[in-house]
């Protein structure tokens, strides 16, 4: 038993991390930098259910994370939804349409199952781009509210006024991914997506029906991005159907790969880099692309396991059979 | 318990398997040989429910099973272990046996589906832990399936069949002996003896024909997609047909 | 109305010959490195520059432009390759990173000489055609001619040599191809770099079609997949009637349907054609049993 709540560490640090940043580093640009690490770590945790774990090669993870932002702000801006209300569609939409595309591509495999994904995303960027009577085309949407207060009378009550209390909003989002995410990787549910990814022939001569298993991580993983864009567009107070092309889940995809697939930690390792690096390194964007494009080749080519994987093995040196940082799912 | 009547499978111009008929009765074990390419694989795989009949039929305990999908065929009570070793390999041996134990989630219950999300399957299991000391396996059960030998492996893949849930009535093993060293082969004849006289069938294909003969009730013999022969083993042994399948004339 | 079929028809027969081209090196490297190459797009790009600059600023011969451009990228391919594929092959997911920090590395170089104003090469036939209504650039139809011209060489190439033997052998199973004795690692290698090649002639093409931008080789790389999973992964055969198929059905959908819709049909085709045939159109039906 005390084994298993060790095991818990790695999460109350995050939150305790997550919690002091504001502290330690103060000021609106890291408040903004806190926010969009928050994000990517909700997208890209949800990116490695769907991905790492059950192991399918699905590239649409922007479309829901696009379906979550426009369907929510569409049903404010259009239909004067509540924007609270208008968020948890928007999160729902994200999980029909992933239930839809995933029940019409899951039975593919590797290759094929990538490229009809990217092509039902981008049918999704072109609808949004030519629909203009909607969605304005590709000139987007301007967003000009501020999400309501939300809390339960006499409970509690978040107001979500400053760029701190958005903050916490997405950094607890975050954190509640992470946990979801790992608490699935373990459950009995999990094992049965891992053994997918394994070997999905044995799986389902084993009595599992598989396709009902990918399809549940596919839609949970979904929307989670969808919630990932409904709580961002607002602050971000625009959004365009750039945002959430098939460019972006591979950004997305660079994140968990450089942070280490299939690893619980690896999306927070991931995102602090790659969305802090660009920002550290002081030189000219064109160079600055161009050493970033040289970290991304050195890092599949000398730790294929991502981050996690590399401070894994640095900390087994310590003490052996140590998986703090990665945490393989 | 399973019979099969006609059972006819093309892969383009070739017949691998053209009209076979036989039975399999309950608490037998009939072994099904022949020579290289003569569709026995091709043969369980149809069993199994990963590939479809052109023709004839499967019959299960009275009921159709041919068209159903393998995990379908899984939950009637039919196991099966494969000629290329698969087991989850990322998974330790003992994980391996405790997945195979979970729950199958029935039909369309998505409620099933979430209630297994929060349970963790780490308690202790009398059954799992007979299993592994029965092969000798029980020190190498924290071991990743896939650091094994190659012999190991293959006891933990008919393992993971014996604690599939529901549990399989008829077992399908292909080549369980090939690649397996002599003391492990005899622990595996031991153990597949031990389940029948618990009521367990099988249909066990196999090169080698001292497992066939220690073991089997009933042989049945394919020869390039054809039934040539059925009948007690050391019978079946002296069929001229059977000798010309397997060494020319 | 005739002319006008005529019209679609032929304009999306020549964007298809590209199509093929593109796809042609697509499924090349999948078949022999297990890898989406998202920077194979980057190829074409640089192929453009390449040709830009010799015959611009060198007043070289277009074709003789054409030429270089392909020997060149064939050249920057076979770097590539053992540079950086060869560390990740068969690790899709590793492999698909390290093509998208070649696609950082190769369009940041290209911005920071070129800007990324859109360069144009002069086509040199400029004249347009007009045969029973249909009209057509002189200078299309000799990058279709081009583009056919190699493709058939490919295929050939691929069927009849040593070499085009060893690169399927080795596609389709390394292990048993090296246990034959053929050298694997230097098929995989010239393979990649026979892809690339293929990417710089079309991207030299393209250069006096449309216009040469840092950012050009988007596009014809993801059609590319598209093309490359609509014609069945591996096969040759396949991806290239899969092109000039895209092609057409672009060229007829934004003509008759919808112009701005019109990268979207080749889209909908694909997803339709999955539903049905998940191996695509002439790809091997996979029986269950790999086992
Ligand atoms: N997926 C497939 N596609 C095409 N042909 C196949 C396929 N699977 C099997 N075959 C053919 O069916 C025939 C029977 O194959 P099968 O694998 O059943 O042989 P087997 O009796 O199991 O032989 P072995 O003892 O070597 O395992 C062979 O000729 C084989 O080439
Ligand atoms: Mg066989």
């Amino acid at each position: 038993m005390a084994r298993r709540s060790w095991q818990a560490l790695p999460l109350v640090g995050l939150l305790a991390a997550g919690m002091l940043y504001p502290r330690l580093l103060p000021g609106d640009y890291f408040l903004h930098l806190g926010i969009v690490v928050s994000l990517y770590i909700i997208l890209t945790s949800s990116l490695n259910l769907i991905m790492g774990i059950t192991g399918q090669f699905a590239i649409a993870h922007a479309a829901f994370y696009g379906v979550g932002a426009y369907g929510s702000i569409l049903l404010v801006t259009r239909l004067g939804v509540p924007y609270w209300w208008a968020w948890a569609a928007g999160i729902l939409l994200a999980g029909i349409a992933a239930l839809i595309i995933g029940a019409s591509t899951l039975h593919l495999k590797g290759a094929y199952l990538a490229i009809c994904t990217f092509a039902f995303s981008e049918l999704f960027r072109l609808l949004l781009d030519n629909w203009i009577s909607l969605t304005n085309g590709a000139n987007g949407i301007i967003i000009r509210f501020v999400p309501p207060p939300f809390g339960i009378p006499g409970l509690f009550r978040f107001e979500l006024g400053s760029r701190r209390s958005y903050y916490y909003l997405m950094f607890t989002f975050a954190l509640v991914t992470v946990w979801f995410v790992r608490r699935l990787a373990r459950s009995d549910l999990g094992r049965v997506l891992g053994a997918i990814r394994q070997d999905e022939t044995l799986a389902l001569t084993a009595g599992f029906d598989t396709r009902r298993y990918k399809l549940l991580a596919f839609t949970a993983g979904s929307m989670f991005a969808g919630l990932a864009g409904a709580t961002y567009a607002p602050y971000l107070s625009y959004i365009a159907p750039d945002l959430f092309d098939v460019n972006e889940t591979i950004y997305i995809m660079m994140i968990m790969m450089i942070g280490g697939i299939r690893s619980i930690w690896g999306p927070v390792w991931g995102s602090i880099l790659l969305v802090s690096l660009p920002q550290a390194l002081d030189i000219t964007p064109l160079l600055r692309m161009i050493a970033y494009g040289l970290v991304l080749i050195l890092v599949m080519i000398r730790m294929p396991d991502g981050l996690a994987g590399f401070l894994d093995r640095v900390m087994s040196r310590l003490r052996p059979g140590s998986t703090w940082f990665g945490q393989k799912a | 318990m399973l019979t099969l009547t006609d059972v006819t499978k093309r892969f383009g111009g070739i017949l691998a398997l053209d009209g076979v008929s036989f039975q399999v009765r309950a608490g037998c074990i009939v072994g099904l040989i022949g020579p290289n390419g003569s569709g026995k694989t091709v043969m369980l795989n149809l069993i199994s429910g990963l590939s479809r009949l052109d023709g004839g039929q499967i019959l299960f305990r009275g009921d159709r099973i041919d068209g159903l999908p393998p995990y379908a065929v899984a939950r009637r009570g039919i196991g099966r272990t494969f000629q290329l070793l698969k087991l989850f390999p990322d998974l330790t041996v003992r994980q391996n046996l405790e997945l195979m134990r979970q729950p199958r989630l029935m039909g369309s219950n998505l409620q099933t589906m979430l209630a297994s999300l929060p349970r963790v399957a780490t308690g202790p299991s009398a059954e799992i832990d007979a299993l592994l000391e029965m092969v000798g396996l029980h020190d190498k059960q924290r071991e990743r399936a896939g650091s094994l030998s190659y012999g190991q492996q293959k006891l933990v893949a008919f393992l993971n069949v014996l604690c599939m849930n529901p549990e399989p009535e008829l077992i399908l093993l292909d080549e369980p002996a090939a690649g397996v060293n002599p003391t492990m082969i005899n622990t595996l004849i031991r153990q597949v003896q031990h389940f029948r006289e618990r009521g367990k069938t099988f249909l066990v294909v196999e090169h080698d024909l001292k497992v066939i003969m220690d073991l089997c009730d009933t042989v049945v013999v394919l020869d390039h997609g054809r039934r040539i022969a059925e009948g007690p083993p050391a019978k079946v042994r002296q069929d001229p047909a059977v000798m010309e399948a397997y060494f020319g004339r | 109305m005739l002319e006008q079929f005529g019209n679609f028809l032929v304009h999306g027969l020549v964007t298809g010959s590209m199509y093929a081209a593109v796809a042609l090196g697509l499924t090349l490297t999948y078949g022999i490195l297990g890898i989406l190459n998202f920077a194979h797009g980057e190829m074409l790009m640089v192929g453009a520059y390449f040709a830009f600059v010799l015959t611009s600023q060198f007043g070289v011969n277009f074709l003789l432009a054409a030429a270089a451009s392909m020997l060149a990228v064939g050249v920057l391919g076979w770097i590539i390759e053992r540079t950086t594929f060869r560390f990740a092959r068969h690790e899709h997911l590793n492999g698909l990173v390290i093509s998208l920090g070649l696609v950082a590395i190769l369009q940041n170089i290209a911005l920071a000489i070129w800007g990324a104003d859109p360069l144009s090469i002069p086509p040199p036939l400029p004249r347009t055609l007009e045969v029973w209504g249909i009209r057509i650039g002189e200078q299309r139809l000799l990058a279709f001619g081009l583009t056919v011209g190699l493709i058939i060489f490919f295929s050939l190439f691929l069927k009849k040599t040593r070499l085009g033997k060893g690169i399927r052998a080795t596609a389709q199973n390394a292990h048993v191809a090296a246990t034959l004795g053929i050298r694997t690692e230097r098929v995989v290698a010239v393979t990649f770099s026979l892809a690339a090649a293929l990417a710089g002639l079309v991207g030299a093409l393209i250069a006096t079609i449309y216009t040469i931008t840092p950012f050009m080789g988007g596009l014809p790389a993801m059609k590319g997949f598209v093309v490359m999973i609509l014609g069945g992964l591996g096969s040759v055969g396949g991806s290239i009637l899969a092109g000039f198929l895209v092609g057409v059905v672009e060229s007829f959908g934004g003509g008759m349907i919808s112009s701005i819709f019109k990268d979207g049909f080749g889209f909908v085709a694909l997803i339709l054609i999955l539903i049905f045939r998940p191996w695509g159109l002439f790809g091997q039906r996979p029986e269950r049993e790999d086992v």
